[in-house]
């Protein structure tokens, strides 16, 4: 039954090839009929692909975590498909088969077949970045991606050598401790490029500010949700903690450097990326403090974070000029940056209060100044943009269709929503984060009583 | 020692891919990385003196070399080639864009727009 999470949208977009008109009205079905399947599947289910039981063949694993992470992407994914007029004709295709790889990249169990996915997720990931033409980027996104993906699939012979087994749960039982090293580093560099931590970062920019709003708005939202999910079920439910100090630094280094990168862009889409980039790299120094509560809080944000940026990327490359002809998207562009600096009431100042909390907590000062510092920097753009987009003499504004005024209208309220009752959100993170921490009821889970 | 090829060969890809002023030459330098993790992959599984992993009656003693690193390989080569493809046809439309696959020249032209 887990299967069909993967097999339905891949399916639907390969019968859909010579029908590309129609594939936009079959995506938000194709998205409702995953998620009402998901709801159906019990949770601590695993299901081994052929009937090869756990260490020898490809299992799929449904834990709590895997579920969440889930829900969470195809809602995403359900929202883009519900502003058709971002995406350009037969580009539904590419989302169907996004859909199924990143469904596949968090339900699986196997670390090559993670590596097939991954490079399925990067291949629809470069042609939906060749979008409006920017064949420049998506190219140079390909060669990076590609090394990358090589590095990945290195760890991960690495870590088969180190076993005998391509199993996450008998890789965790079982790895070599003087394999540990190279492999953690190998997948690290692998997982770097698409959560976009900064050494390999240098394509967000390119892609994310081509013009098209749809690039971003799901690369930037569901697929880095997907691929932060995949780097904690390695880090910390695998390595069980080991290497996360080295993330912990990188983690820092990208917050800070992309917050003053940020700060210098003269084009809003180009501060948007650098600023996702910053937010990646928030969310991955907190997650590799690894206790509980910073886990936690960690998740959070990035939910937080996806909501407030499909909104600022959406409205930022479909508005041209003032928002004065359009005061409702500019207000729910003004409500996610407010967000996302994290003023009081709106979602934004919770989790970032959760993650001083927790590093306090740890005992850990040097993130909450940095945490700090970069919130100035950021507020600071952030202010500049909105005043700029809203008194701007720029003339030439045009009406923006009334779907994606009333979806990102939604979405704000929901943004105002978490920030006085976070449960929702709070809730979903802390299910990802028990999944991800109780390593060992994930071994039993996948290996059977051991 | 293989070992010892793939990796000046992993070496000669990044160093490529690091000098190299044009777009084309990337792509070369990214299959040769490819094809080096490729060879390392394989060489991991031989084991000297062993044969074939194919049962028959003329092996009935299973005295084979690891078969799954040339199952994973064959999985990597067609995920490398369809990357080729797809950067190959991508290649195509930067041609048709700027005229040039030189990293300089499409610096300026794209600084001029």
């Amino acid at each position: 039954m887990t299967a069909l999470l993967i097999a339905i949208p891949l399916l639907t977009a390969f019968l859909f090839v010579p029908f590309k008109e129609k594939a936009k009205f079959i995506l938000p079905i194709i998205v409702l009929i995953n998620i009402v399947l998901l709801f159906n599947l019990s949770i601590n289910s695993v299901e081994a692909m052929g009937g090869w039981k756990a260490p020898f063949g490809i299992v799929l694993v449904l834990d709590s975590a895997s579920f969440y992470t889930l829900l969470v992407v195809n809602i995403i994914f359900l929202i883009i498909s519900l502003i058709p007029q971002i995406t350009e004709n037969g580009f539904s295709i590419l989302l169907l088969i996004l859909l199924a790889s990143t469904n596949g990249l968090i339900l699986t169990g196997d670390i090559f077949n993670s590596f097939v996915f991954l490079e399925i997720t990067a291949a629809a990931a470069y042609i939906i970045a060749s979008l409006k033409k920017n064949y420049y980027g998506a190219y140079k996104y390909l060669i990076v991606g590609s090394i990358a993906g090589g590095f990945y699939l290195l760890g991960a012979i690495y870590s088969y050598v180190g076993t005998g087994s391509l199993n996450f749960a008998d890789i965790s039982l079982n790895l070599n401790s003087s394999f540990l090293p190279f492999v953690s580093l190998m997948l690290f560099i692998g997982l770097a490029v698409e959560t976009k931590i900064l050494p390999l970062a240098g394509w967000v920019p390119d892609v994310y500010a081509s013009g098209s709003p749809l690039t971003p708005a799901i690369l930037g939202t569901g697929v880095t949700f997907t691929m932060m999910y995949l780097l904690g079920r390695i880090f910390i439910t695998i390595f069980n903690g080991y290497f996360l100090d080295v993330l912990y630094i990188f983690g820092l280094l990208t917050l800070i450097l992309a917050e003053i990168a940020a700060f210098r862009q003269e084009k809003l889409l180009k501060a948007l990326a650098f600023s996702s980039i910053a937010q990646a790299g928030l969310v991955l120094s907190t997650i590799s403090l690894n206790t509980y509560d910073a886990i936690k809080a960690g998740y959070f944000h990035l939910l937080n974070d996806a909501t407030a940026k499909i909104i600022l990327f959406v409205i930022a490359a479909t508005v041209v000029g003032n928002f004065m002809k359009n005061k409702t998207a500019g207000i729910s562009f003004s409500i996610a940056s407010f967000s996302l600096i994290g003023f009081p009431i709106f979602a934004g100042f919770r989790s970032k209060l959760l993650i001083l909390q927790s590093s306090f907590e740890k005992g850990d000062y040097l993130l909450p100044t940095v945490l700090l510092f970069s919130t100035i920097i950021e507020a600071a753009y952030l202010l500049k943009w909105n005043v700029r987009l809203w008194h701007n003499e720029n003339e030439e504004t045009k009406q923006i269709p009334w779907n994606i005024v009333l979806i990102t209208l939604i979405l704000a309220l929901l943004i105002i929503f978490i920030g006085i009752f976070p449960d929702l959100y709070l809730k979903v993170s802390e299910n990802i984060t028990d999944g991800l921490m109780n390593y060992k009821a994930y071994v039993t889970t996948v290996l059977g009583g051991m | 020692m293989v070992y010892y090829i793939s990796f000046i060969l992993i070496g000669i890809g990044i160093y490529g891919i690091l000098t190299q002023k044009n777009l084309f030459k990337f792509l070369v330098s990214l299959t040769i990385i490819d094809t080096a993790i490729n060879i390392f992959i394989i060489s991991l599984g031989y084991i000297e003196g062993k044969d074939v992993p194919i049962y028959s009656k003329y092996t009935p003693v299973a005295n084979f070399v690891d078969p799954l690193p040339q199952a994973l390989v064959l999985t990597a080569i067609v995920i490398g080639v369809g990357t080729l493809a797809l950067g190959a046809s991508l290649l195509v439309r930067v041609y048709e864009k700027y005229e040039t696959l030189e990293v300089e020249e499409i610096a300026v032209k794209e600084a001029r727009k």
